[in-house]
């Protein structure tokens, strides 16, 4: 089935069974795709008050729509099974060149910049004090299609003279808090996460080696052929929410530590720093199979 | 003297105490049960709640990791409820899982599942956003949880454990507290029964004593051994014998005293005629003397005249020893005695009274009556009284009527005069003690209060009666047998 008629579909079912004055539960349901950077729990337990969010404050019935591993989401955007979605940067950037999507939105972090950095870390009582110090050891990336979990990292590393085949081991975990504790059990001597996670976790025995420049927030995306009705409630939304404000922040304080700051508007150019770092680190963002050497 | 049991004060204590121990027990009883009940039921939610949201937590993570395809469920689900139907020490009776349709998803009785629910404990646990505690009936619990993260809902875990145990349990923490209070109330009155014995015991002894001791028993001599309370009631009970012993001591001496001057009184009174009785018989002896001395007497003549000297002499010799017979001080003596010479021997005493007051004399007193058991001086004196006073009362000439019988109460003896008769208001007075109608000097006020208490202590009884116009009339009544107090 072409994707322009799965579109066609998905907008008929939006349109033909959504009442304006419906109730939730009455309202067709909308998946909204997220790519599993914490495990389907934490997703959960994160993502779902965000969601409600979006319920009381669109008129439509979202659905959290969690995929096993990040292209998952990639591949249902593109099959027009979700037409909405929050991946990473690296993660948008390989859907872009594939299919017809667009970022609407990025959040603010707690600074209220729409930035944020990748962490390179090791366990407290570790003797690494350096990037350069990982040659030889063993290292724990996140997913391969994360930025701060794997594509920063390895950049870095890159930089510091040390390539994938320098290390004595290294593996792509399925989520970024299955890195923080791989390395805090000793499974692994080093690992990397995006900063919420790393600082979240800091006290529980991290010490952090390395932090990198901050790179565009984590996107909204959008299909391109998507109701535009929807990609303006969600962005209204959105972009309503302030975190000067005590009463939002009450309702975000559950909320994943990347979304609750509020958002800006996002465009494509936004990420062209990361398509830079990717096009360094030789990775061919279009191409099949693992991104990796 | 034989006492109600329930009325003693170990009776009234054992009883006092024993209701106190069943309120005490049932209030213990009452508030331990409640919060025993109370205690295992919170338990039994709390395990319960415990292992169902934990359960949960296994069943949400299954079926999440299920719908993004991390797992295969694979039967996981029912495993779970397996495993937890168990739980022999919760008494689950049913586990189940639910879609938030109410779709059987998986259940501890395997034919139950795609069965859908739609009962009101059901709806209500479907729509619940926290952990839901239910009595679907008096003796089954519900606990049903959401398996859910933040508002997305997968569906309901949901158990139903048995409450039965709990109720025998209680009911079994009932009987105990009832046998545990029966065997209080079984313990108090047995160290009641004795704690009592040991206080009652020299009581009772005491009491024995009391009553076998008599008033007139010497008490002087006894101890006490005791150091106690009983010691006290002990000696306080000789003092009081002692005290009693010598009150009647005085009281004895004192009616001893108003017996002699009652006596004294009547002797008195008796004087004039006894100096009549022996000067008519002195005249005559004298005017024989006369004779002798003026000589020329016959034999015959001079026979005669000795006969009448000696009749004369017995007569005198008669009155002085039927009046020294009465004024003798008497001891208190029953004999048995013929009434009816005791009656003629006191009349015989009054003879110039009733000559001199022109009295006639009736008397029916059958002379077959069988002997009396009394004090005959005592007695005698009752009847002197009651002849002098009704000689009194007819001091211008009458009839007085003595009559005596045999009744079912014993003898009864009447002295009735023809007098004026007394008054009601003095009638009612007239055994009262010094109590007198008679000038200053004539009376004593002793007489008839005298007569009742010597009546009384033969067992007997006295009455005065003055019917209108008829005189005055006095009834004793003695028992033939030994009732009095003498």
């Amino acid at each position: 089935m072409g994707n322009r008629i799965r579109i066609a579909l998905l907008c008929l079912c939006i349109y033909s069974f959504f009442p304006p004055s419906a109730s939730a539960f009455s309202r067709p349901i909308i998946p909204f795709g997220l790519c599993p950077k914490y495990n389907p729990r934490i997703m959960y337990q994160l993502y779902q008050p965000f969601i409600d969010y979006l319920n009381v404050n669109t008129p439509y019935r979202f659905e959290i729509k969690l995929s096993r591993v990040y292209q998952d989401t990639i591949e249902r955007l593109g099959r027009s099974e979700i037409v909405i979605a929050s991946c990473g940067p690296v993660p948008y950037i390989w859907a872009r060149e594939r299919y017809p999507v667009k970022p609407i939105l990025r959040p603010l972090n707690r600074d209220g910049k729409p930035y944020y950095r990748g962490v390179i870390f090791v366990r407290q009582d570790s003797l690494i004090q350096k990037i350069v110090d990982l040659r030889g050891r063993s290292f724990a990336f996140g997913p391969e299609l994360s930025t701060a979990g794997h594509i920063l990292p390895e950049y870095h590393l890159q930089r510091a003279g040390i390539r994938l085949k320098d290390l004595k081991e290294y593996a792509f975990l399925r989520h970024h808090d299955s890195v923080v504790n791989s390395v805090l059990k000793g499974k692994y001597d080093a690992g990397a996460v995006k900063d919420v996670v790393a600082f979240q976790h800091q006290k529980e025995g991290l010490r952090f080696i390395y932090i990198t420049d901050p790179i565009p927030t984590v996107p909204i995306v959008v299909r391109e052929d998507a109701p535009a009705a929807l990609v303006a409630a969600v962005k209204t939304a959105l972009l309503k929410i302030d975190p000067q404000d005590r009463n939002d922040m009450k309702k975000m304080v559950q909320w994943d530590e990347e979304f609750k700051y509020g958002f800006i508007e996002a465009k494509d150019s936004d990420y062209d720093s990361i398509r830079k770092i990717l096009r360094s680190v030789h990775r061919s963002p279009g191409g099949k199979g693992p991104y990796r050497e | 003297m034989q006492l109600n049991w329930l009325r003693t004060i170990k009776g009234k204590f054992t009883l006092y105490l024993s209701s106190l121990v069943i309120v005490i027990m049932s209030g213990l009883s009452f508030w331990t049960i409640s919060r025993e009940k109370e205690l295992m039921e919170n338990a039994i939610i709390r395990e319960g709640t415990a292992y169902v949201e934990s359960l949960a937590i296994s069943c949400t993570n299954t079926m999440l990791y299920e719908e993004v395809g991390l797992v295969d469920e694979s039967g996981l689900l029912d495993n779970y409820i397996s495993d937890l139907m168990k739980k022999s020490d919760l008494h689950i009776r049913y586990a189940m899982i639910l879609n938030p349709q109410g779709d059987v998803i998986a259940h501890g009785s395997r034919a139950e599942v795609e069965d859908i629910y739609r009962d009101p404990a059901t709806e209500r646990a479907l729509s619940a956003k926290d952990t839901l505690l239910q009595y679907p009936s008096p003796n089954l619990l519900d606990i049903s949880t959401p398996l859910a993260i933040s508002s997305k809902r997968w569906g309901t875990l949901r158990i139903g454990i048995s409450l039965e145990y709990l109720r025998n349990e209680i009911s079994l923490l009932i009987w105990r507290y009832v046998l545990l209070t029966a065997g209080f109330i079984i313990a108090a009155i047995a160290i009641n029964g004795f704690l009592f014995g040991l206080i009652t015991k020299p009581l009772k002894s005491l009491s024995e004593e009391m009553d076998s001791m008599r008033f007139r028993e010497d008490v002087t001599g006894l101890k006490v051994n005791r150091r106690d309370e009983i010691a006290i009631l002990q000696q306080s009970f000789y003092r009081m014998v002692r005290n009693l012993k010598a009150d009647e001591e005085e009281r004895e001496r004192t009616r001893k005293n108003l017996f002699l001057t009652e006596k004294m009184a009547a002797i008195g009174k008796l004087t004039a005629g006894l100096a009549h009785e022996i000067n008519n018989p002195l005249g005559g002896i004298l005017n024989c003397i006369y004779h002798f001395k003026k000589g020329g007497q016959s034999a015959e003549q001079r026979r005669e005249y000795l006969e009448l000297m000696e009749d004369g002499v017995r007569r005198i010799q008669r009155r002085v020893t039927n009046l020294l017979e009465y004024a003798r001080n008497p001891g208190l003596e029953r004999s048995a005695t013929d009434f009816r010479a005791l009656m003629m021997r006191t009349l015989s005493l009054v003879d110039y009274q009733l000559t001199k007051s022109r009295i006639r004399v009736e008397e029916e007193i059958p002379e077959d009556l069988p002997p009396v058991e009394i004090d005959k001086d005592q007695i005698g004196q009752v009847l002197l009284n009651i002849l002098l006073n009704a000689i009194q009362a007819m001091p211008d000439g009458g009839v007085l009527r003595l009559k005596a019988w045999i009744s079912a109460e014993g003898l009864v003896v009447t002295v009735a005069d023809t007098g004026e008769g007394i008054p009601a208001e003095i009638l009612s007075k007239a055994f009262d003690p010094f109590f007198t109608t008679k000038k200053d000097g004539q009376g004593t006020g002793l007489g008839l209060w005298l007569s009742q208490k010597i009546i009384e202590q033969h067992g007997g009884s006295i009455r005065l009666t003055s019917p209108e116009g008829q005189g005055a009339a006095v009834e004793i009544v003695i028992p033939l047998g030994s009732k009095g107090v003498l």
